[in-house]
């Protein structure tokens, strides 16, 4: 009688351990698809970085050269961002987006081509102060720049990855000298 | 009557049967078998992927570092347009020469040396701590006709700046810089049709002049 009810144990045993096995299996395979996500996550946080940065050179540059101007463009009264045509999307020339296979290291990949989809845009930018005190006449701006990747374009938008920057500009109205806040 | 001896050592009802036969004990082993099988063939490919996952990690630390230097610390003035773009100072300043010299072998560890003395390519070969080998290229372009617009108005970069050292109205560069590696030990990536590659680009603002 005792036989025949611990028959069944066998199959109960090596359901168990095979179950185990299984959860086993299931972890190893999660933790490498993990592993995977990570870099590819990391690459695209990188690229969001540094097109951000792009940006935020983008605007200095722009002050630099056109102190009075921008400080103008407030003083008038106008509304909105003076900045808004910081866009890497609003220049044929700054467009960051793939044209086909992309290899620098085999023959030369036109001008206008790119490995990825992505942009730079300047949503904010404000009049923070004015120091009219001292001997140079400096303006303060709060800038703020959002850039994205689009890791599946052309296929889909979907998944992108953002990264934003957002400082405090000092400049010289009159020299176009930038300084920190 | 049993003798002690006897009775200690005779096979007791409840436990005869419990034994396995040599079949059942096969077919233990069989269905063991089955089972760990997937598991070394994945702890296998584990280790594979590993390797792999590896590669690319060192790939994006250095696509970082030599972005970050050209982004952040060699001045615009020294990236010059190509593909490898080239690296050298137009104004000759001791100290920039002396930059450029210390970070090229960071960047690019060989390869990189120009046809001049002073100059560089934006190009290298990478031999990692485990000798799988990674190739680094740098694309830069001079990106020509910006606008600025404020006011109302609209200024072209003729406008705003001299020209450069290569004779044009540059403000603004593009830098592409391009990773790649074979997933086989020592084997140059440009050789092996199963090398990847990864990319990042930025642009870089003439915050100089």
């Amino acid at each position: 009688m005792m036989t025949t009810g611990r028959r069944g144990m066998a199959v109960v045993v090596v359901l168990f351990f095979a179950f185990t096995v299984g959860i086993l299996l299931y972890a190893l395979v999660g933790s490498s698809t993990n592993i995977a996500f990570q870099n590819k996550l990391t690459l695209r946080q990188l690229q969001a970085y540094y097109l951000a940065h792009s940006g935020i050179q983008h605007i200095q540059l722009k002050l630099r050269l056109l102190p009075r101007e921008t400080f103008d463009a407030f003083a008038g009264g106008g509304g909105g961002n003076p900045y808004a045509d910081v866009s890497s999307d609003d220049h044929p020339t700054l467009l960051v987006c793939p044209n086909g296979p992309f290899d620098l290291f085999s023959g030369n990949p036109p001008d206008d081509a790119e490995p990825i989809r992505g942009s730079y845009t300047c949503t904010t930018f404000e009049l923070e102060s004015t120091h009219k005190r001292m001997k140079l006449v400096q303006d303060g701006y709060k800038i703020r720049v959002v850039a994205e990747v689009f890791p599946n374009f052309p296929v889909s938008l979907k998944q992108k990855v953002e990264d934003e920057i957002t400082e405090e500009i000092i400049v010289s109205r009159f020299t176009g000298g930038i300084g920190g806040p | 009557m049993e003798s002690g001896f006897q009775h200690r050592f005779r096979r007791s009802p409840r436990l005869s049967g419990r034994g396995f036969t040599v079949v059942e004990v096969m077919i233990a082993f069989l269905v063991l078998g089955l089972v760990l099988l997937p598991v070394f063939w994945f702890l296998t490919g584990a280790m594979k992927e590993t390797e792999q996952f590896y590669c690319e990690a060192v790939a994006i630390s250095r696509a970082k570092f030599v972005m970050d230097a050209m982004m952040f610390q060699i001045p615009w003035r020294c990236i010059r347009a190509g593909n490898p773009c080239t690296f050298d100072d137009p104004k000759k300043v001791p100290a920039v020469s002396s930059l450029l010299a210390a970070a090229m072998p960071l960047m690019f560890e060989a390869d990189y040396t120009g046809t001049a003395p002073g100059t560089y390519k934006g190009e290298g070969l990478i031999k990692d701590a485990k000798g799988f080998l990674y190739r680094v290229r740098v694309r830069c372009v001079d990106v020509e006709n910006l606008e600025f617009k404020i006011g109302g108005k609209t200024f072209q970069s003729e406008e705003l700046t001299a020209k450069d050292a290569d004779g044009n109205f540059t403000l603004v560069k593009q830098l592409v810089l391009q990773v790649k590696w074979s997933p086989t030990k020592g084997k140059d990536p440009l050789t092996d049709p199963r090398a990847k590659s990864l990319f990042l680009t930025g642009y870089k603002a003439d915050l100089e002049r």
